[in-house]
């Protein structure tokens, strides 16, 4: 099997393992990748900070990432080879979901409004309210407390001042007025930019 | 930035373009994983472009849940499929995934030169906070117009206590309200045919 064959098809199985998120897909690509010697650990780990402080879901920036090292396996010094590899990695690994949208995505549409349906989500949208209370409690202890809840249980202390104000400013414009959370973000890495001035 | 009326109007047939536009907006500022979409999602797919309503938007959030891969990527699909179809479930991830694809390319070829660049660095812990922060916000946001129900209340508080205290995985609890959501319905085609048979 051709390296980007093969590449194709170990990117398809972990879009196809991951049910709950990137997070879930850690390990899988973890093993995936040091079993057939496409990144150490180490690069392993730098590719999941970059792929944190870069736009985008983790999993794809993984499998891009990954693409472009194998592409240049496949063809050493070939820029479009690698360009083609990125392409072919972060397509795989959109692809089960594609083939799964499309499937379930009938069904929804052909039974929207179907009472069994609307019993469900009527329980699934306060659901995904309490999903995203974690998610933000979570985020917010990581930003303010470098994401140690057991330690800061045992022995609470404050957290530094720029990431609280940071914090607040970025809850209370996103809470009560209507400005595009992209402003927020730009500015939260505007005011980042000052302060490591 | 402004749009004119005719492109509001519910049955208009939206572009693959549009899609491809919107969802690469998006993707260009989507950091902090699959939550922090949903107040992008809400500013550009309900507010601006008013393809949905925000309660259908968390209902295709709540299914991107379920399906594998990954939540942005799955959510902007179904948004895609709702609009155009197959056609246009790959205008959105096309989109969704193009910038960050742009950004990993760049690295990628420039490789472990940027990971120790200051000005990054300094970027990067100014917009962490902000991302929690405004996670923040849209968790109050979400939770004002949840609680209006009693269900509501109960469903969106014991999510909390299951997920972030008792450290249950989202997929279980989601698997467990969907069976509660088909025994609530069993529920009420039971009282149901009870209630017809003491009228016959």
């Amino acid at each position: 099997m051709s390296i980007l064959a093969k590449l194709a098809w170990v990117f398809f199985k972990i879009g196809l393992l991951t049910v709950g998120g990137g997070l879930a897909m850690i390990p899988i690509i973890q093993y995936e990748m040091t079993r057939l010697g496409w990144l150490d650990n180490q690069q392993f780990l730098d590719i999941l900070g970059i792929a944190e402080m870069t736009p985008g879901a983790m999993s794809v920036n993984t499998a891009t990432f990954v693409g472009y090292r194998v592409g240049s396996i496949a063809q050493p010094g070939s820029i479009w080879m690698a360009v083609a590899g990125a392409l072919i990695g972060s397509v795989a690994v959109c692809a089960p979901s594609l083939i799964c949208v499309n499937v379930f995505g009938a069904f929804w549409q052909r039974n929207q409004g179907h009472p069994w349906l609307s019993s469900v989500f009527e329980i699934l949208r306060p659901l995904v309210t309490g999903l995203v209370i974690t998610a933000a409690t979570l985020l917010v202890i990581e930003a303010l407390w470098g994401g140690n809840a057991s330690a800061l249980l045992a022995k609470p202390y404050a957290p530094d001042l720029l990431p609280t104000a940071l914090v607040l400013s970025a809850f209370i414009l996103t809470a009560f007025t209507r400005l595009s959370p992209v402003y927020v973000l730009l500015g939260g890495a505007a005011f980042g930019l000052l302060a490591g001035l | 930035m402004s749009k004119s009326n005719k492109d509001v109007a519910a049955d208009a047939r939206v572009g693959l373009g549009a899609i491809f536009i919107s969802f690469a907006k998006i993707g260009a500022v989507l950091f902090g994983g699959g939550y922090a979409m949903l107040p992008l999602l809400e500013r550009e797919v309900v507010n601006r472009r008013k393809w949905c309503r925000f309660e259908e938007m968390a209902d295709f959030y709540a299914m991107a849940q379920l399906i594998p891969g990954v939540i942005a990527v799955n959510t902007s699909m179904l948004i895609g499929h709702r609009l155009r179809g197959a056609a246009g479930t790959l205008a959105a991830t096309a989109g969704v995934i193009f910038a960050p694809v742009l950004v990993i390319l760049a690295y990628a070829a420039a490789f472990d030169r940027m990971a120790d660049n200051k000005f990054l660095l300094s970027a990067m812990a100014g917009l962490r906070p902000a991302v929690a922060g405004m996670m923040a916000g849209v968790a109050f946001t979400m939770f004002n117009r949840s609680r209006k129900t009693r269900l509501g209340l109960v469903v969106s508080l014991c999510v909390v206590l299951l997920v972030l205290v008792c450290r249950f995985s989202a997929v279980a609890v989601i698997i467990a309200s969907l069976a509660a959501g088909t025994i609530r319905y069993a529920y009420t085609l039971f009282k149901l045919r009870k209630n017809h048979e003491h009228l016959s």
